[in-house]
């Protein structure tokens, strides 16, 4: 493992614990043999803003940082998977900030990714659909989807 | 009204003075600015730059620095080079006579920050920035920098008035303010640096005049700032530009000495968490020393009892991030220094810190500004303990449990009316605060070990042993049994661990809370809730224990705000222990029965219960013994399904479609609860060794067709009595695709032929059917015990009609991608299905669908078409009578395939979707000797591309392309050629 990766992601952890959004959570998954924690997996948690439909719920996100990090951005995996015309069926989101060839910046910091995604629940991007499900219902019923929304708040109630 | 568009200099100053009038609406504040704005803009903007400074009105002269501003940002690019050194000392004399006037602080700072975007615009006309502006200021005239002699600027320093200090100062601050801004790797960025360093001497001279103890207020103030801008962009310079920054150290130990002023507290203490937060190697062992000394000395322990005491003002509050990002600069000397009478001051102030009075985040904004310094106390002990039981790590332990102790104490919800008063981000700060509390106990957990949870567990059964129910401190309960919640992820099935959870589920926690549930918080029995599903793995080791647990959970399942908690803790026992639970099925329907009957039973409540019995149910040992159960479940179905169309046939078709998809739901709930679970090692072939009847009939064909048969009616008779309705099909294909996954026959594993027959006769709601027809195809690839081809065949027939009533893709994107999907299905799985199909011209009429699908607008059905010809293209060397048609095929369609990938790659697709073009082009170039042909053809015939892209540059690449042989590089070769065909316009995202 590069000691940058290692490096920015312990100063991520530093920043993130000294300060961050309230509802939010993000740390370091324990490793697989239980032997501690494994940096370059993180798990997350983003809440749906309030005055949006998918306020009161809590949405679970794995962080997924590739050895090139931050030079290469992390793959964000919702999971399970979410509805939402942004998020391909196996739950990775797709947004322009999380794009090598597109708008990721190395200085781009976890807070910032995780906050980026919130404001994508709610204001979803129709040129660059993920899912058929969500992004059909979005774009030709919205009644269905909404209620759709509603369903998987309940189902993903925040404490 | 909108303002006029001034005519004259005294019309301008007048827009100006009207939009300071106090009482404007915010209407009319943006139509001055828009029209002072167009002024500002014109070609007169430079005479009325100076026409504004020159009167004497403070907002007038803002109003004129500022217009050089936007001149300078707008129109730089205009001025002839032989003016730029006159318009430089133009704005120097500008801010040398508004310092020499006595002008206001605004309009000085404006002409300043003026400077400093002229220094962006032209650097080389201004190398000297502050020599020059020192030199300018002493001679109250703008002078050039080569008249510069060091040793004389220390003289001249000194003798500078404040008023000249100031500006200087603020010239300075500003710029390393913007130098700061910009991205580091512009190749330009590393001229500013370097200026800038060559001037950071004389600033440093300048901060140290002002800090002087000699000196007024406001100049230390001022001093101080610039002192703090300074060593930001020093720390970040000396790391991305490579330049020294290290003689700023000299002044820190000044600044660490005006943390005791009175007047000056918060900006020295801002000043010096800044170091410590971004480097602390940049303080000197001295400059530690005068700090721990401070922090430990009776003017600081004054400060903190003020902030402990929760009445401080700001200074407190301020003091208090001093001493914690004092002590996250520390934390590892900290650790090993606990035996010091410095060590002991530094850690009691940060237990201190939480003992500040108030809710976390509600009304004590300190406590959770610690979570870094504990996570990384702790971490640094479990990092390095290598020999537990050196002295140091003993007592750095004990500081970690007093930690847990304290933030306990401070995760308890208050009871009654308090949180009923806290706003929307107060109720979401304190909750956030007991997760970050959990996080904590996670990490202490890894130090304190097994110790940390007996505790909890202890705290817990103490609190309710040979007490009466009223007298028992629920409030306690609920944070041991939250914090037990946190740890219940890290512990594992040590027998000590173990034993204490014996101890916790054994005690009459659960009988207490079952009992007088009701008057109980509703958070204590959350938690409780809880803490039974967090720990199902330790029930599935101590079965005797559950019978008790389960009972609780189930009478918690009536309270409305417990329903969901219960229900998923429910769930999860009844998964992790289901072989245990099988004596208690009949049980388990009696309470589903009691709770279905309560009026706050909902959907989603239902649904889970049924799945978690239905797990149980899956647990017996014969089909037989599963007949009963299962029939009992479905018989809840039942009724709710016939209430649903009874609703329907009253006319009540919302209400009733409501229940109708939702008994389906619960259908699919029971499906799910009766799969084999996953953890169960499912090998192919072997199942026949362990006695599993992989082929038994016995749902189908047997005693356990009558089952079937229900479920079948059911689902029939809600389809009939809600036609045409698209979700009910949804959620029926829901119901199939529970038995689609299962190797093992069970009651949800219905023969192809009823799956087919649902699929063609609902085929109007085409996209689902398409989607459950590709996963019934896949499923079955997998096993291949039935031979599904003439199904599949049926499927296709109603796929090519499909694709005839479309005609073109374009018509319905949305149906288009899912006959693209399923024809990907078929490729991948019954190739020779597709390749044979008859007649000819239906089939080529499918593959030319496809080749039409990739120069769509619609990215999925883009993507979905790109998938179809990556896997087309990868079929190779299978039977002759496939692989003949397959090649046929290939170039039949070559031109016509390349011709759509070359549109795409020149440009023609978004960048994003390069690589999905890539992929069939690299399956491509290997299939067939003539694809270099096609590749070069359909480039030259393309007329898209742009005059800029010669046919050398056409030509250079499908060579690339050819001689890669399809490999990955191939990916970034089409990168490249998009990036060229699209221009300069992308060139930036390289």
């Amino acid at each position: 493992m590069s000691s940058l990766c290692i490096n920015r992601l312990q100063e991520e952890r530093k920043q993130w614990r000294k300060d961050h959004p309230f509802g939010f959570y993000a740390k370091p998954a324990r490793k697989a043999d239980g032997t501690g924690l494994d940096l370059m997996r993180w798990q997350c948690g983003i809440p749906g803003k309030e005055n949006t439909l998918w306020a009161g719920g809590l949405f679970k996100l794995d962080m997924l940082f590739p050895e090139e990090y931050p030079t290469k951005p992390p793959k964000c995996k919702f999971t399970p998977p979410l509805y939402h015309p942004n998020v391909y069926p196996s739950g990775t989101v797709c947004l322009s900030i999380l794009n090598e060839d597109e708008a990721w910046k190395p200085a781009i910091t976890i807070k910032q990714i995780l906050l980026g995604i919130q404001d994508l629940l709610d204001d979803p991007n129709p040129e660059s659909p993920a899912q058929l499900e969500a992004y059909q219902a979005f774009k030709k019923d919205r009644q269905a989807y909404e209620k759709k929304i509603r369903a998987v708040v309940r189902e993903n109630p925040a404490p | 009204m909108d303002p006029a568009y001034p005519t004259s200099i005294d019309g301008v100053i007048d827009l100006v003075k009207q939009l300071y009038q106090p009482n404007n609406s915010p209407q009319r504040i943006v139509a001055i600015q828009n029209v002072l704005q167009q002024v500002q803009r014109s070609p007169e903007g430079w005479q009325l730059a100076d026409s504004l400074l020159q009167d004497p009105d403070q907002n007038v002269q803002f109003m004129g620095a500022l217009t050089f501003t936007i001149k300078l940002n707008s129109d730089w690019q205009t001025v002839p080079e032989s003016e730029v050194t006159v318009l430089r000392d133009r704005l120097i004399n500008w801010l040398v006579r508004l310092v020499a006037g006595g002008a206001s602080q605004l309009a000085i700072m404006k002409m300043c920050s003026t400077l400093v975007v002229f220094f962006i615009r032209y650097p080389k006309s201004f190398q000297h920035p502050v020599k020059q502006l020192l030199l300018s200021l002493c001679a109250n005239e703008a002078r050039c920098d080569e008249a510069f002699d060091s040793a004389h600027g220390i003289g001249m320093l000194q003798a500078l008035s404040d008023e000249r200090q100031l500006a200087l100062s603020w010239f300075s601050t500003t710029l390393v303010q913007e130098v700061g801004k910009i991205e580091v790797r512009n190749a330009r960025s590393q001229e500013y640096h370097k200026t800038v360093h060559s001037e950071s001497e004389l600033v440093l001279e300048l901060i140290q005049s002002m800090i002087s103890m000699s000196g007024s207020a406001k100049l230390v103030g001022a001093g101080l700032l610039c002192f703090q801008a300074w060593v930001y962009y020093g720390l970040r310079a000396s790391l991305d530009a490579d330049l020294d920054y290290t003689h700023f150290k000299a002044l820190t130990g000044d600044v660490i000495n005006y943390l005791a002023s009175e007047d000056h507290f918060g900006t020295a203490c801002d000043v010096i968490i800044d170091i410590m937060a971004q480097s602390y190697s940049f303080l000197t062992h001295e400059d530690n020393a005068k700090l721990a000394s401070i922090i430990s000395s009776p003017w600081a322990a004054e400060h903190y009892q003020e902030l402990i005491s929760g009445e401080g003002g700001d200074d407190a509050d301020q003091f208090g991030k001093l001493i914690v990002t004092y002590a996250e600069a520390t934390v590892q000397q900290l650790a090993i220094s606990l035996d010091t009478d410095r060590g002991r001051t530094m850690i009691d102030m940060m237990h201190g810190l939480l003992t500040v009075p108030g809710y976390p985040n509600v009304d004590d904004e300190i406590s959770a500004t610690t979570f870094e310094f504990w996570g990384s106390f702790a971490d640094y002990i479990s990092d390095n303990n290598n020999d537990s039981t050196e002295a140091w790590v003993q007592l750095a332990i004990r500081e970690v449990e007093r930690a847990i102790e304290a933030f306990w104490r401070k995760i308890r919800i208050p009871i009654g009316t308090e949180p009923s008063r806290w706003s929307k981000d107060q109720k979401d700060g304190f909750m956030t605060f007991r997760r970050d509390v959990g996080d904590f106990v996670e990490a202490a957990y890894a130090v304190v070990g097994t110790d940390l949870f007996r505790r909890f567990v202890d705290q817990v059964v103490e609190s309710i042993t040979g007490k009466n129910y009223q007298d028992v401190p629920w409030q306690d309960v609920e944070a041991s049994l939250y914090c037990l919640n946190a740890l219940s992820d890290t512990l594992g099935d040590d027998a000590v661990e173990d034993a204490g959870l014996e101890v916790l589920f054994g005690s009459q926690l659960f009988t207490l809370l079952a009992q007088f549930g009701d008057t109980t918080p509703l958070t204590a029995r959350t938690s409780s809730v809880t803490v039974i599903g967090s720990y199902a793995a330790f029930f599935e080791r101590h079965p005797a224990l559950l019978p008790q647990a389960l009972n609780f959970l189930f009478t918690c399942l009536s309270t409305s705000h417990l329903t969901t908690a219960s229900s998923k803790s429910i769930a999860s026992l009844c998964s992790s222990c289901r072989t245990s639970l099988t004596t208690e099925i009949s049980a388990f329907l009696h309470q589903y029965t009691l709770f279905t009957a309560t009026p706050g039973a909902d959907d989603n409540t239902k649904e889970r219960v049924l799945c978690a019995i239905s797990y149980v149910v899956q647990a017996l040992p014969t089909d037989e013994a599963k007949l009963e159960p299962i029939g009992a479940l479905l018989g809840f179905v039942e009724g709710d399904a016939q209430r649903a169309i009874d609703l329907g046939f009253q006319g009540a078709m919302e209400l009733g479609r409501d229940i109708a998809q939702s008994s389906l739901r619960s259908l699919t709930a029971i499906g799910k609860g009766l799969q084999s679970p996953d953890d169960v090692p499912i090998e192919i072939g072997s199942q026949e060794d362990l006695g599993v009847d992989t082929k038994s009939q016995f749902w189908t064909n047997g005693t356990g067709s009558a089952i079937q048969t229900r479920i079948l009616s059911l689902i029939r008779s809600l389809c009939s009595a809600f036609p045409h309705d698209g979700e009910i099909v949804d959620a029926v294909c829901g119901v199939f695709k529970t038995g689609f996954t299962e190797t093992i026959p069970g009651p949800f594993c219905f023969t192809p032929t009823i799956i087919t027959a649902f699929l063609l006769s609902h085929s109007w709601r085409t996209e689902k059917i398409l989607a459950t027809a590709c996963t019934f195809i896949g499923s079955h690839a997998i096993d291949n015990k039935i031979d599904i081809r003439a199904d599949v065949l049926k499927l296709l027939q109603l796929v090519d009609d499909l694709c005839a009533h479309l005609g073109d893709p374009q018509n319905d994107p949305e149906i288009a991608q899912s006959i693209v999907d399923f024809l990907q299905k078929i490729v991948r799985c019954y190739p020779a299905l597709l390749v044979k199909y008859e007649p000819v011209q239906n089939m080529e009429r499918l593959f030319l669908f496809t080749l039409n699908s990739l120069g769509v607008r619609e990215p999925l059905l883009k993507k979905s078409a790109t998938a179809f010809w990556t896997s087309f293209l990868s079929i190779m060397g299978v039977d002759r009578e496939v692989q003949e048609p397959v090649d046929t095929i290939v170039v039949g369609c070559g031109s016509t395939l390349a011709a759509k990938l070359m549109a795409a790659l020149a440009g023609g697709c978004q960048r994003s979707e390069v690589d999905a073009f890539s992929e069939p082009l690299r399956k491509l170039v290997v299939r067939n000797p003539k694809v270099k042909a096609w590749l070069q053809g359909a480039l030259d015939a393309n007329t898209e591309i742009g005059s800029h892209v010669s046919s050398q540059d056409k030509r250079v690449f499908v060579e690339k392309v050819i001689s890669l042989r399809g490999k990955r590089t191939t990916n970034q070769v089409g990168k490249d050629f998009w990036l060229k065909c699209r221009g300069t316009e992308f060139a930036y995202v390289s």
